[in-house]
């Protein structure tokens, strides 16, 4: 928003927003764009409330509507205390929050530079690419895995989290596919004129990608955040856990087939508490994307172009 | 020499005059026809393409290492696809058994339904949501009051995080046999609507869950594509007289290409992957008849009967079909003149 | 031994002598008496071994008592004083371990106070590496592949861990000349086991463990006495019956189903009122008949059929809880693992509960079924050592941990220590503190599936559920039935067993919605006899001549 709002010609009173190239919407256009986006908004925008109220409703309310409720009657934090009780959870979300942080800065680092690398027609560029689209098509199963981690001396470890997603295949093609969309052109000229590849990415094709950086940095981050099984095979020990299996664990009590099966007693949680699970869930992704949200803006790249 | 293109010119004039000075590299092809580069690529000797490319072969080194502790090293462990391997055994115990594990796969009707399952959703996917989130992202991006445009991004990206058990739970409630819709149908004195059991609309059925859970994520990718637009093509354009919708078919929708293009592709190429926690949810709902997909299936004769071997086997056989149908899919970019995922010979 | 195989040989002549359909008569001193035997049900080679004499621990009286043919003993209130079974702590040096937890993981060993007492109990560091379900199955394959194993590790028997015996043999250690026979007397707390749980623990004709009881009773079907009271409560004289209460219940409740959406284990309770045998049946001339190949299972499939088509089952079929519907009067019967089924509504409204339907016969005049459970989690096998101390410190620390209810042990294992991690209520039942509710429950269940003792009845807060369960327990057990091939290894079961299953359940589900004709059945179970049915049997036949 903020770059397009900078170019505005001030003193457009009719809406502030719109650049003065665009006509005004007709009524039909501006009636069927409303009918999506509130349409859109209530399918998606209702369930997601239910969980949020569920979260913070009592047992009764619960129970009288069958299982969701719309709006607390009576709210309360009796789920989000349950959750928060012993030092379990607040362990685990500094660990995911550690893991997240970490991996995506160091997941963005290997693939902007390999994506960058390959983006142009360069020694050994190719057969690194088709190297890459194999990963892409065959992975390892988890037994391979788990020695490699082992003999790298990462069991118990929370860089067995990190390292192993390092460069994800989808994420190194969309970036590269973005680098090669910067017109040659521009860093032909640079590297003329003395500057090393490296200044190139970083003074001139980093700050022309701040969207798909965004996006890819998105990527990484939710995915790390959110994966639990390499948490459940490489560490052993229940306070190096990150969020998310805590998470399941609330959830999944209950619907254990084995549990089932064996007669094994489980605790059964209310439901109040397995909605305030998936809210843990969403909230941090609540709060980081707004501010990514900024770089899908258009214009960015004529602004720097022209700049 | 034989006819060449400008870069040709450019990097063996480089090459042979400057020698070892800052070289050109060809553009990265993705507007010009691959194929024609082909030739000019072998006339620049090695070494003055390791004194003009060695920065950009350091960039690799951190991403190369990364793939080859934990992808290219454990990959190797698939070998176990020809044995009969326990995990008690090291692989150098198991012993081989041929294809036999693959052989086990096509022989049974089991997995030809659940491929054939696997294809009929993967095709409704690929008609129905594909364009999906291209659309949204259209939306978002004409939305030009900000806080709106903001609220309304914001929002319909959230269900991706939502676990499929949710998903179908919150499906459940409304359309299932006792959810809201059916119930007032039967308040009502009217018979009930099976959209949730029919296993003839499952796939309709299957790609709207899908769409609603997703489609909000899918959308990023096009939106941080679309910021890429330069915003001078549209006032060009309707300085032109280019309307509204002139504008989306001739300056948007061919910025976007090359990304529609890449995913279509990258989405063909994982075509036998349509899924799993969706499925095996809904397997009861609908009959394996329609439910039962490749990965259900390989979850129920491999892991749960703890034949590793089989496992890797049907993983092997999906890569190598996947490979297949992405070279397909690129080549057939290439004959329109698209970039599309990789090039066929450049440098 | 010789009296023993009489006793185990007697019961097959008993059942071979009944005809199709009254086999699952199966009862009475005929079959306990093969169960204290350890000779029926044993894979050819585990037939020679002899299971660990059975000593009753008689140092706490149950207020009701149990019986050999299965009933739990019911203790309506804890003991008064807590007996101590072990005369020291077990462990000299610290123990690692693998086993999986029902509950919220516990918070790590460093910051968890009852974790550290119990330590203290046990004489060294007890090390858990704590699974969760899904996942453990991998990670148990995972680490018997990195060859880097803990000293125990839990070996669930269903969770998809195949070939136990080889693995067993090539990487656990065999603990049969410690057990076997007289030589378990040496750890009374084991010994207290019953040999039906031991046969568990049995493998390749090898003891590899203690065996972690549960509750030998299986499913059954829990009724909502609030709602079948209106139409005359809750049990039934034929399907026929069944099927016009059940009618009755949905007229009185508009908008309510009578049955939940777990197909299979609805279709489970079916099969126990058609007389559908508990897995095999052993036939007169000593051979096996599958419960799928059966006229009785087919015929309960066209029943289901016609109960789904009545609209009582709930179709959507992953409801999260069965107790929000039962509390608001939607849901009037669905499945649960046992009797003790009748007080799980307790946690969401503590006023309800269930009530357990005893199985009838489907016409009003067959004897129905009543499957009994699997009766043990597993064991928990030491990994391959044959240093003779550290397996003797292991079988202690197997016997402090099958401490029985009432006892120091159990306390200290269950509840911790009084004050810190729990204080005694007015009726003298440890309740949890706030710092033990945090700290145990995890790490509890995780204790509970490494070595156990027999469990009573008992529950604290709910003393009506108690004596309930106890006598519906004793109800169901006048028609209780095993599975004759129980504790029997079959290579083929292990390897395809779960994959036919899976298979013949779908076709079965696809029946009862109608999505397929009763008429399917039988290209079904010629897939399922072809596919692998026919070689258990052999093998099983094989095992239990």
């Amino acid at each position: 928003m903020t770059l397009l709002k900078s170019k505005k010609v001030p003193g457009l009173t009719y809406s502030s927003n719109r650049p003065a190239w665009k006509e005004k919407p007709s009524a039909l256009y501006s009636a069927m764009k409303a009918l999506i986006v509130v349409g859109v908004t209530v399918c998606i925008g209702l369930p997601v409330l239910i969980v949020f109220s569920t979260s913070f409703a009592d047992n009764t309310q619960i129970l009288q509507s069958g299982g969701y409720v719309l709006w607390p009657t009576h709210p309360n934090l009796d789920a989000y205390r349950t959750l928060f009780s012993g030092t379990l959870m607040i362990r685990a979300l500094g660990v995911s929050a550690f893991i997240t942080i970490v991996g995506t800065a160091i997941a963005l680092f290997v693939t902007i530079l390999l994506a960058y690398a390959t983006s142009r027609p360069v020694l050994f560029g190719r057969p690194v690419v088709l190297a890459v689209l194999f990963t892409m098509l065959f992975s390892a199963g988890i037994i391979p895995m788990y020695l490699m981690i082992k003999q790298l001396g990462l069991i118990d470890s929370l860089w067995a989290l990190i390292l192993p997603g390092a460069l994800g295949g989808f994420n190194f093609v969309v970036m590269r596919s973005f680098f090669m969309n910067i017109p040659a052109e521009l860093l032909e000229s640079a590297r003329i004129d003395g500057a090393s590849d490296w200044k190139i990415l970083w003074t001139m094709v980093l700050p022309l990608s701040k969207a798909v950086t965004a996006v890819v940095g998105l990527f990484y981050a939710v995915g790390i955040w959110n994966a639990f099984f390499n948490a459940l095979l490489y560490l052993n020990d229940t306070s190096k856990w990150p969020v998310q299996v805590v998470l399941r664990s609330y959830v999944l009590q209950g619907k254990s087939m084995t549990a089932d099966q064996l007669g094994v007693a489980v605790q059964t949680q209310p439901q109040s508490l397995q909605m305030a699970v998936v809210v843990i869930a969403l909230v941090p992704i609540l709060l980081v994307y707004p501010f990514l949200q900024r770089h899908f803006t258009k214009g960015v790249i004529t602004g720097a172009v022209k700049g | 020499m034989s006819p060449t293109t400008r870069q040709e010119t450019l990097e063996t004039s480089a090459a042979t005059v400057q020698s070892g000075a800052r070289s050109t590299r060809p553009s990265a092809g993705h507007r010009g026809k691959p194929a024609r580069r082909k030739t000019a690529v072998h006339h620049v000797p090695f070494k003055v393409r390791w004194r003009r490319d060695w920065q950009m072969v350091l960039m690799m080194v951190p991403g190369v290492v990364v793939m080859l502790l934990f992808a290219y090293i454990p990959i190797l462990g698939n070998v176990i696809a020809f044995q009969d391997y326990q995990p008690y055994l090291s692989i150098f115990e198991a012993p081989f058994v041929g294809i036999e594990k693959f052989v086990g796969l096509f022989d049974d009707p089991d997995f030809l339904g659940a491929f054939r399952n696997t294809m009929v959703l993967a095709t409704t996917q690929l008609v129905l949501f594909f364009p999906i989130p291209i659309i949204l992202a259209l939306v978002v991006d004409s939305l030009s009051n900000g806080r709106v445009r903001k609220v309304f991004q914001s929002i319909v990206y959230l269900p991706h995080f939502l676990s499929w058990v949710l998903v179908i739970t919150f499906f459940q409630e409304f359309l299932g046999g006792a959810g809201f819709i059916n119930n007032t149908l039967k308040l009502m004195g009217l018979g009930t609507i099976p959209f949730m059991t029919d296993p003839a609309t499952f796939p309709l059925m299957a790609t709207i869950q899908l769409v609603w859970k997703d489609a909000g994520w899918a959308m990023i990718i096009f939106l941080a594509a679309l910021s890429t637009v330069d915003v001078s093509l549209y006032e060009a354009a309707a300085a032109d007289g280019a309307g509204r919708w002139r504008r989306l078919w001739h300056v948007t929708l061919p910025s976007l290409r090359p990304v529609i293009i890449l995913l279509l592709i990258l989405r063909i190429g994982d075509i036998l992957s349509v899924g799993f926690e969706q499925f095996i949810l809904q397997r009861d709902n609908v009959g394996p008849g329609a439910a039962e997909v490749l990965d259900t299936y390989v979850y129920y004769s491999g892991v749960i009967g703890g034949d590793w071997s089989a496992g890797a086997a049907a993983g092997l056989a999906k890569g190598v079909i996947s490979a297949l149908l992405i070279w397909g899919a690129n080549s057939l970019a290439h004959k329109f003149g698209e970039a599309g995922l990789f090039q066929k010979k450049v440098g | 031994m010789s009296s023993a195989t009489t006793a185990g040989f007697s019961r097959r002549g008993f059942l071979g002598m009944l005809g199709v359909g009254a086999a699952t008569l199966a009862i009475g001193t005929s079959l306990s008496a093969c169960s204290s035997s350890g000779s029926g049900g044993n894979a050819a080679a585990s037939a020679a071994v002899k299971l660990p004499t059975y000593k009753e621990f008689t140092g706490i009286k149950p207020d009701l008592p149990g019986n050999a043919q299965g009933l739990q003993p019911a203790f309506l209130s804890m003991p008064k004083s807590f007996v101590k079974t072990t005369s020291k702590a077990p462990l000299t040096q610290d123990l690692s371990a693998y086993t999986e937890t029902f509950a919220t993981p516990p918070p790590g060993m460093d910051s968890n106070p009852f974790w550290q007492r119990l330590n203290t109990a046990l004489g060294a560091k007890l090390n858990l590496t704590i699974g969760t379900d899904p996942g453990y199955p991998d990670k148990f394959a995972t680490m018997l592949a990195s060859g880097d194993l803990p000293d125990l590790m839990w070996l669930p028997p269903n969770q998809g861990i195949p070939n136990v015996g080889p693995m067993l043999e090539a990487k656990f250690t065999d603990m049969t000349k410690y057990l076997s026979g007289d030589a378990v007397l040496q750890y009374p707390n084991l010994a207290a086991l019953k040999p039906d749980s031991w046969k568990t623990a049995v493998v390749n004709g090898k003891i590899w463990g203690a065996p972690i009881p549960s509750t030998p009773m299986g499913q059954v079907m829990i009724g909502n006495p609030e709602m079948w009271s209106k139409v005359g409560g809750f049990k039934f004289t034929s399907t026929d019956d069944f099927m016009a209460k059940g009618a009755e219940v949905l007229k009185a409740f508009p908008g309510s189903f009578v049955l939940g959406s777990d197909y299979i284990n609805e279709m489970h309770m079916f099969g126990e009122w058609f007389g559908v045998p508990t897995g095999w049946r052993l036939n007169k001339d000593r051979t096996l008949t599958h419960m799928y190949e059966t006229p009785e299972y087919k015929a309960m499939l066209a029943f289901a059929a016609k109960v789904f088509k009545a609209g009582f089952f709930n179709p959507d079929t992953t409801l999260s809880s069965f107790n929000a519907p039962f509390v608001a009067n939607k849901l009037a019967a669905y499945v649960s693992v046992g009797p003790t089924g009748i007080s799980e509504v307790r946690a969401a409204d503590p006023t309800r509960h269930g009530e357990v339907l005893i199985p009838f016969g489907h016409d009003g005049k067959a004897t129905p079924v009543y499957d009994m459970g699997y009766g043990t989690v597993g064991f928990t096998p030491l990994k391959k050592t044959t240093d003779e101390k550290r397996i003797r410190e292991i079988l202690d620390f197997y016997n402090w941990m099958a401490a029985p209810f009432g006892s120091a042990e159990y306390l200290q294992k269950n509840f911790g220590t009084e004050g810190q991690d729990f204080t005694f209520d007015k009726n003298g039942n440890p309740v949890f503190t706030k710092a033990g509710n945090t700290n145990a429950p995890g790490l509890v269940s995780a204790l509970q599936i490494m070595s156990s003792p027999e469990n009573p009845i008992y529950s604290a807060s709910f003393t009506e559920d108690t004596q309930a369960i106890y006598d519906a327990s004793k109800q169901l057990l006048q028609y209780a039935s095993r599975n004759p091939t129980a504790g029997t290894y079959s290579d083929t079961s292990s390897k395809v067993g779960a994959k036919l299953t899976t298979s013949a359940r779908d076709t079965a589900t696809d029946i009862l919605t109608g999505r397929a004709g009763v008429d399917t059945w039988d290209a079904a179970v010629a897939k399922w006899k072809s596919g692998g049915g026919d070689k258990m049997r052999e093998e099983y036949q094989k095992a239990l001549v």
